[in-house]
């Protein structure tokens, strides 16, 4: 796209996060807009942000951007003026403004040109606006007055260039007795314009010629002591209609968005001095409020792991603490010592809390863009949905958040596609036309709840199971032993599909496997609960942060491995009696269930050989979905908080190994990759039973 | 191609301007300040005149007045350094119609002549 304004690469950051939250606060906006067309409030935030995108594109001279947000402003400004209603059509058309300008800006953020083409959107907005203007906007007079300069402010409401007072309102009910029509006229500058008084003076001067100047901003004396900033606005009266006055001002020079307007009375932007007051004083408020640091995210990214080598060595102080009081018992400076350890200790992990808190951000910021996505898929799929959503203040931490967004949308777009009906058949079955589609979010213990749930008609495992036989994922025998929930878990399978036919929603297969290994890459767990006819209910786990998890440690041939708690249903110590052996595979009833066992010794040395050293023998429970696994592990070291070293850098990917952690005392533990060693298992089963 | 009076009190000024608007087939006529460029106008009937703000004997501001009262439709555009943009508002109001920032650019000058005399 070639920028190059002498913009810093800060500054452009700046612009396109606030471009971004612009963009989010039109998307979320227009959906309420939908459903409630004249609330008022809803208009001014979209009209404003619309607004405030507009100035920063024209800043940057991003010329597409600006004539978008342009046109999409004047839209809503006849709307929230009445002059045209929101219709649908023009909230699909909104809704492609967005898209494009999401696809422009990523193309101003990554340097490139995919030349998006804005031709036919710019064509439909003029049309809304001659629509309502009952005229219709050619297309070289839109152009004409958008003509951008970089660096030049954009155009200015009557209102922002004038306080209109009654005074005022009186002169132009005045000028109007008399038959003249007042106008507003407005003009910024060409960038290169070296006189900006005498242009301005100029502008006056034509002006003159054929009507009179009302008000004048800067003032004429101001104009004449060359006070001119960045634009020059009139209020004049003249009894020429507004085409003369246009031809007469573009005589002059070395103007930039040069504009004439014809001033309505009646018009909302002419709001009293009072009115004009109460606005500006809500958003001194707001602005107070928000007095907050915009801090990149790769900063905050290297405090966490300052923080996390703190932890490592806050615990490496404990041990030597009482290893050392252990040594010299009757010395007073390990008492120092350990005081002042334990002072570390404190102040560390207060301080890891506020870095993980100020990596929190508030779940709604994924949550904001799917009430966009429900309303489209829902329409293209014909269905009618009722979208709620609930905990958006829910706060986790940055990179979850960011992981966590595509596969929630994919579990909507099932949900909605393949789960809600469409309202003919919901009637027949006695349901509300509209189909419930809830998405919330909540704590529980130290995770995150992500739940989507749905009253459609819930997973059909009977045809699950056929495809999955038919796919040769599992035997008929299996099938037909299985239970409901782990009929439902094989929705999980990989290369399986239950809809009967692919439809460009959900797409094909590559769906809740994918989804799953993407919730479990980031720690999270997801499961499933359904019932045929009456809905489904995805439950995601999630934890609070990446960075540091609490972990069970444990030993394994004297080394210690990590095990992520949140995939620990419980340890147990078994005898060795107690392990039968079924179809060559090891595993311990626990409770009336099958618990397959699987060494970890076997799995990491399986050069030591098989076999058990001792008659007690430590089993550690382990989950992940609906599958239990017990590992067996030599013995149980504690719980810790460990801070996550990825590996993939230096050894690539190690099945069963997620990533490493420095222990206190500087040894190198491994974190155990459960999910993996999971599906090892059942992979290696299924590969049996063939 | 157009008759333009060049009007300036600095030699070199003239010189650059009178050489640019040769280039692009203007006939140009010089002047040294404003009664010589009343003096040539009367003589001479120039398309456009190109007038300094500033020097000897009479001011540009005195002499565009005096040009229109000759001639109401003469076409005059200022020559005027940065830091005289309340002369040349006194210019105007007198009857000038444009302006050009000395050092000027040469595509200005042109566009200027172009917008003046078509």
């Amino acid at each position: 796209m070639g920028i190059d304004l002498g913009i810093t690469e800060e500054e452009l950051k700046v612009f396109l996060d606030d471009a971004e939250e612009q963009l989010q606060m039109l998307d979320e906006n227009l959906i309420k807009l939908e459903k409630d067309p004249e609330n008022e409030s809803i208009l001014q935030i979209i009209f404003r942000a619309a607004h405030t995108l507009k100035g920063g594109a024209a800043t940057l001279g991003l010329t597409k951007m600006t004539e978008l947000t342009h046109l999409m402003e004047n839209i809503f400004d006849v709307i929230r003026k009445g002059q045209l209603a929101v219709t649908s059509d023009i909230v699909d058309v909104v809704f492609e403004c967005l898209d494009s300008l999401r696809a422009l800006k990523e193309d101003v953020s990554n340097n490139t040109d995919s030349d998006v083409n804005i031709a036919e959107l710019v064509i439909k907005l003029n049309d809304f606006y001659s629509r309502s203007k009952g005229q219709i906007v050619t297309r070289d007079k839109t152009q004409q007055g958008l003509s951008v300069h970089s660096g030049q402010k954009y155009r200015k409401d009557i209102s922002e260039c004038f306080l209109i007072d009654e005074a005022v309102k009186k002169t132009i009910d005045e000028a109007k007795q008399n038959n003249k029509e007042t106008y507003f006229i407005y003009s910024n500058f060409v960038s290169e314009c070296q006189m900006k008084a005498v242009r301005a003076f100029q502008l006056i001067n034509e002006i003159l010629g054929v009507g009179e100047v009302l008000l004048a901003n800067p003032p004429i004396e101001d104009i004449y002591s060359e006070k001119v900033e960045d634009f020059v606005a009139l209020l004049v009266a003249s009894d020429n209609d507004k085409q003369t006055i246009e031809q007469t001002i573009k005589t002059v020079d070395e103007l930039a968005n040069l504009m004439v307007h014809d001033v309505d009375l009646e018009e909302r932007s002419l709001e009293t001095s009072k009115e004009k007051n109460a606005r500006n004083n809500e958003t001194n408020t707001s602005s107070k409020l928000g007095r907050t640091v915009r801090v990149s995210v790769e900063k905050f990214d290297s405090l966490m792991n300052l923080v996390g080598e703190l932890v490592i060595d806050r615990t490496r102080i404990y041990q030597l603490g009482s290893k050392l009081t252990k040594k010299y018992e009757d010395d007073s400076l390990i008492a120092d010592m350990l005081e002042s350890s334990l002072r570390i200790g404190r102040v560390t992990g207060e301080l890891q809390e506020e870095i993980m808190k100020a990596r929190m951000l508030p779940i709604g910021n994924v949550f904001s863009k799917f009430p966009r996505m429900v309303r489209d898929t829902a329409n293209k799929c014909g269905k009618k949905i009722h979208f709620v959503i609930e905990g958006q203040a829910t706060e986790l931490d940055r990179s979850v958040i960011e992981e966590i967004s595509d596969p929630l949308i994919h579990i909507l777009r099932n949900a909605i596609d393949h789960g809600i009906e469409d309202p003919q058949t919901r009637t027949n079955l006695g349901k509300a036309e509209d189909g419930f589609v809830r998405l919330s979010a909540f704590h529980e213990d130290n995770y995150i709840v992500i739940r989507v749930e749905d009253d459609g008609r819930g997973i059909d495992t009977e045809a699950l199971k056929k495809k999955a036989i038919e796919k040769e994922i599992i035997t008929k025998e299996k099938a037909e032993k299985m239970s409901e929930k782990e009929a439902i878990n094989l929705i999980f399978a990989p290369g399986l599909t239950t809809a009967e036919k692919l439809s460009d929603v959900s797409g094909r297969g590559v769906g809740m496997d994918i989804v799953r290994n993407n919730i479990e890459k980031i720690n999270g767990q997801i499961a499933i609960e359904s019932q045929k006819g009456k809905g489904s209910i995805f439950n995601i786990k999630l934890p609070l942060t990446l960075a540091i998890i609490q972990a069970l440690l444990i030993n394994v041939d004297k080394r210690v491995f990590a095990i992520p708690l949140i995939s620990v249903q419980e340890t147990i110590q078994i005898r060795k009696v107690d392990i039968k052996t079924i179809k060559s595979h090891e595993a311990i009833i626990l409770r009336g269930n099958v618990l397959p066992l699987l060494s970890l010794k076997n799995i990491f040395y399986p050069d030591l050989g098989k076999g058990y050293g001792s008659e007690k023998i430590y089993i550690v429970v382990v989950s992940t979905g609906d599958k239990q696994v017990g590992f067996v592990v030599d013995s149980l070291v504690g719980e810790q908080e460990i801070v996550i070293k990825n590996l993939n850098k230096y050894i690539g990917d190690v099945r069963g190994i997620s990533g490493a952690t420095i222990l206190g005392d500087g040894k190198v533990a491994l974190i155990i990759d459960v999910t993996s060693l999971i599906n090892k298992i059942i992979a290696d089963q299924m590969a049996e039973e063939y | 191609m157009a008759k333009i009076l060049i009007v300036d009190d600095a030699a070199f000024m003239r010189m650059r301007c009178s050489k640019l608007l040769k280039e692009n087939g203007h006939d140009v006529i010089e002047a040294e300040n404003g009664l010589m460029a009343i003096e040539k106008y009367k003589a001479e009937k120039p398309d456009m005149v190109f007038m300094d703000v500033t020097m000897p004997e009479m001011d540009g501001i005195t002499a565009v007045s005096e040009i229109r009262k000759l001639d109401s439709n003469a076409k005059i555009a200022m020559l005027s350094a940065m830091g005289q943009q309340s002369m040349v508002m006194d210019a105007i109001k007198a009857g000038a119609r444009d302006f050009v920032v000395k050092p000027f650019q040469p595509e200005k000058v042109l566009s200027t002549i172009k917008k003046l005399i078509g």
